[in-house]
């Protein structure tokens, strides 16, 4: 009876532990198409190629946004900062701006500077209207343009209503899980990652 | 003797004036002191952000009188537009951004500007807005009058 009273209990850890080291879904493979696009240095990249067989972070973003990007912008900051302390290589942090009017890359290498970025991983990307709608409707984020606000001038600033989204890609260029970019668990992602850079 | 009479009644006028002013400016100390006792703000920080580009400060704003108060104006020198503004859920997994008039607070309340919220919304900035510089916002409550409050720049909630 005592070793009932046991085992029970340890197996159902087991069955957690179990289904907490879950593997990680193959969502959906982003080399189907390449994107040819422009980091913060005006240098000519292509997405996903520029992973070049990193596990990838990717966040979208716009830099006229004050609450949400931002916010995002951090976790990965903060995702890299734990992965650099914990000595975890074989990762590459991307941020992709869905504002192609505003977002030019000197604007994107403001953004990173203004906040104290380290970019020896981590690009700040923008393209074409054209070439980043495709992008946007492959890799899921919906972004269109809501409210505003209007200078005395005339000139307008403009927010984009729009997914609040970290992917996590694989080795091979394959999507692997969607999180909430502002919201996301630094413990949760950094497991993930360790799942795929030991595999 | 005219002469004298008249430098004493501009002299006197002169002395009159003055400390009307002086008890205008006390009145306005007062005031100040008061709505300070009303209204409380706390833990501001603001995000950094490039000149141009736009940032977002919160704080917690603690209504300690008897009577609600309404925030319905903010202002800032670190930007060409100052505005209340607060992030809403649209779809699953959508996010928007859209101005707000005002911000009741009611008496014995504690009201939150954070992160995903209502925040004010410091918009095209006069210049680079770097971690751990600081600046000032006003803020306008009906009741409690204009508040200047200091905002410290960081990348999180402390």
């Amino acid at each position: 009876m005592k070793n009932k009273t046991v085992t029970f209990p340890l197996l159902l850890l087991l069955l957690l532990l179990s289904f907490c080291k879950a593997e990680l879904e193959e969502l959906d493979d982003f080399n189907s198409k390449y994107y040819s696009l422009l980091n913060q240095d005006s240098t000519v990249v292509e997405f996903p190629t520029l992973l070049e067989g990193n596990v990838g972070v990717v966040g979208y973003i716009f830099t006229n946004c004050p609450d949400i990007c931002p916010l995002t912008t951090n976790n990965m900051r903060l995702i890299q900062k734990q992965l650099s302390e914990e000595n975890i290589k074989g990762v590459k942090f991307v941020s992709i701006s869905f504002d192609t009017d505003t977002d030019k890359p000197s604007v994107l290498k403001d953004f990173a500077e203004v906040r104290n970025l380290d970019l020896t991983n981590w690009e700040f990307l923008t393209g074409k209207e054209q070439t980043i709608k495709e992008l946007m409707k492959q890799v899921g984020v919906v972004a269109f343009v809501g409210d505003s606000t209007v200078f005395d001038d005339g000139r307008k600033s403009y927010y984009f209503v729009h997914t609040d989204r970290i992917q996590l890609i694989d080795k091979n260029g394959i999507l692997r899980k969607n999180y909430i970019g502002s919201k996301i668990k630094i413990e949760e992602i950094i497991a993930d990652i360790k799942t795929l850079t030991e595999d | 003797m005219k002469k004298t009479i008249l430098y004493i009644l501009v002299v006197a006028n002169v002395i009159i004036i003055s400390s009307c002013q002086y008890e205008t400016d006390e009145n306005k100390n007062s005031i100040t002191s008061k709505t300070n006792k009303q209204i409380e703000v706390s833990n501001a920080w603001m995000t950094p952000a490039a000149k141009n580009r736009n940032s977002a400060a919160y704080f917690t704003i603690t209504n300690n009188s008897n009577v609600s108060d309404t925030l319905f104006e903010v202002f800032s020198t670190l930007s060409q537009l100052t505005e209340l503004h607060e992030t809403y859920k649209r779809t699953e997994g959508m996010l928007g951004m859209r101005s707000v008039d005002y911000i009741v607070v009611p008496s014995k309340e504690k009201f939150e500007f954070s992160p995903g919220g209502f925040h004010v919304m410091l918009i095209g900035l006069i210049k680079n807005l770097p971690i751990e510089s600081s600046g000032e916002i006003t803020l306008k409550f009906k009741v409690a009058g204009s508040l200047t409050i200091s905002v410290d720049c960081r990348l999180s909630q402390k």
